[in-house]
């Protein structure tokens, strides 16, 4: 393992490729032979070319994807921050903490999907109803691990922290929140992935432009090799902005990073 | 291994009254009435000395030791450190913890957690300096650059001492230092805790179950006993320095003090 950190990424994994190109073949021989005959089940094939003609010249995918990205990414900062800050005050704060805590358990517990048509009414189907919905779907999570984290910093460090006499803030800054930088980095890819699904359903329920509203226009347009194409893309976005902040998490806390790998193994 | 973190001082000891307890009582709450841990219990130490406290399991020990941080604070009763009366925790009384493991920062190489205690307060070359040489002091200096958790037990116990003494304490507090540790790991920190206490000069308080060792490292033994503790029982050690892992357990005195000390712990009073 400590090779693998300090390379700072892990080896191809072939076996891995293997087994996802063979479930593809597999897909485009049933399909092909018409094992399985459903209209909207294209092969791989079909998907692909599907692929080839939006990325062409009017083709307008990758638009789509810029927008989908930049308002998830501004969506999840502005929600996984406040997340952050919120969880620390809720653990650290008794008198937050007691008045706090009720109204958290009820909020996180409203499905953010039915919210979406409500917010549509209030703030209209542009950018900023979308970032509100993604960045309000991405404060729970971060909210949720911040604050348990915290709160299982065992009380040794405490100790540790008084007996070498740190600051206040030297003890927040330098012991509480890397101990909690496992937490923290667990939060913040649940919201990643939380935004990103919430971004994704509210332009398919109203909002004009992105990836979701592509998306159900190839619907309605019949096109089910073009909807696939949406929808694998959904999932490659993910899996991208995911392994992105992890490697930017490596980069930027090494040590906090080496112990998260280390205790999730 | 020969530089001095502070002034040495001479060994036997009779320095400055550092410790000073008197007529301590503590009560935690637990129940409705709490619960007595520690009775009146009266401690001196004098600069420079090593004393050993030991005492079966649930007689306060720990506690004690957090009253002696100031990571506690007595009940009634006084406690001074250098004079003053202890009001917190103090940069001249630093507690190396029993589980290294949880009290090393397991995300900072073993020379950031050296220098954390410096951070701010030094300096960046002189907190280098110093952490180099707390580290070369515990015969660390060649693990600077690594994680604390892909070193031994016994090396990372070094990291958490490295880490104490770059502060150039006073006193050395140690809670059960060397309980987790192997027999032959455990002596070979024995030796190198008094090869450092003989350069510093500091005074060492340290708490542990192992009549062994307290009669090994110790200038003085103090046995706590009783639910609420206090201390029963007080011997000098007398052994010749430096001690040697064979010809000082061979010693008649080393039987006649460890004899005495198993007794007390047994009866709670000389037989």
């Amino acid at each position: 393992m400590g090779d693998r950190l300090r390379r700072g990424g892990r080896a191809v994994n072939w076996p891995g490729i293997a087994v996802i190109l063979a479930l593809l073949i597999v897909w485009q021989v049933l399909v092909g032979t018409g094992v399985v005959g459903v209209d909207s089940l294209p092969g791989p094939i079909d998907i692909w070319r599907g692929f080839r003609e939006l990325t062409g010249a009017d083709g307008g995918l990758w638009a789509a994807v810029a927008h989908t990205v930049r308002i998830v990414l501004m969506a999840w900062a502005i929600g996984a921050g406040a997340g952050l800050i919120l969880g620390l005050l809720l653990a650290l704060n008794p008198v937050v903490a007691s008045w706090g805590y009720a109204t958290v358990d009820m909020l996180r517990s409203l499905p953010v999907v039915a919210l979406i048509p409500i917010a549509i009414l209030v703030w209209g189907t542009g950018d900023l109803t979308e970032v509100i919905l993604g960045a309000y779907a991405a404060l729970w999570p971060m909210l949720i691990n911040t604050a348990g984290g915290v709160r299982g910093v065992t009380p040794r460090l405490r100790d540790v922290s008084r007996t070498l006499q740190l600051s206040r803030t030297g003890t927040l800054v330098k012991i509480v929140l890397p101990a909690t930088g496992s937490s923290i980095l667990v939060g913040a890819r649940l919201s990643l992935a939380t935004a990103l699904v919430v971004c994704v359903v509210s332009e398919m329920l109203g909002l004009q432009s992105g990836v979701g509203n592509q998306l159900v226009l190839e619907q309605s347009g019949m096109q089910p090799a073009r909807m696939w194409v949406y929808v694998l893309l959904v999932g490659v976005l993910g899996l991208i902005i995911n392994a992105g902040l992890i490697r930017a998490f490596r980069v930027l806390f090494p040590g906090v990073a080496a112990v998260a790998e280390r205790s999730s193994r | 291994m020969s530089e001095r973190l502070a002034a040495p001082s001479h060994h036997p000891v009779t320095g400055d009254l550092v410790f000073e307890l008197r007529d301590v009582c503590v009560k935690l709450p637990a129940g409705p009435a709490g619960r007595d841990i520690l009775r009146d219990v009266d401690v001196r130490v004098h600069a420079g000395e090593i004393i050993g406290i030991i005492g079966p399991s649930g007689t306060g020990k720990t506690t004690l030791l957090r009253v002696l941080s100031g990571l506690l604070l007595p009940t009634t009763g006084s406690s001074t450190l250098g004079g003053q009366p202890v009001t917190g925790p103090s940069r001249d009384a630093v507690t190396v913890f029993q589980d290294y493991a949880t009290a090393l920062l397991p995300w900072r190489t073993v020379a950031r957690n050296v220098a954390l205690p410096l951070e701010g307060r030094t300096s960046k070359a002189e907190r280098k300096q110093r952490v180099r040489r707390a580290l070369e002091i515990v015969g660390l200096a060649d693990r600077a650059g690594e994680y604390p958790w892909r070193l031994s037990g016994g090396m990372q116990q070094r990291v958490q001492i490295a880490r104490a003494l770059v502060l150039e304490p006073k006193v050395l507090l140690m809670d059960e230092p060397f309980g987790a540790l192997d027999a032959i790991t455990k002596g070979t920190l024995h030796d190198q805790l008094m090869d450092v206490q003989a350069q510093t000069g500091q005074t060492i308080i340290f708490i542990t179950h192992d009549v062994d060792e307290a009669v090994y490292l110790a200038d003085r033994v103090m046995v706590i006993h009783g639910a609420p503790g206090s201390i029963v029982h007080e011997v000098t050690t007398k052994l010749p320095r430096p001690r040697d892992q064979i010809a000082t357990r061979d010693l008649s005195r080393f039987h006649d003090v460890r004899h005495e000390l198993a007794e007390v712990l047994r009866y709670g009073r000389p037989a």
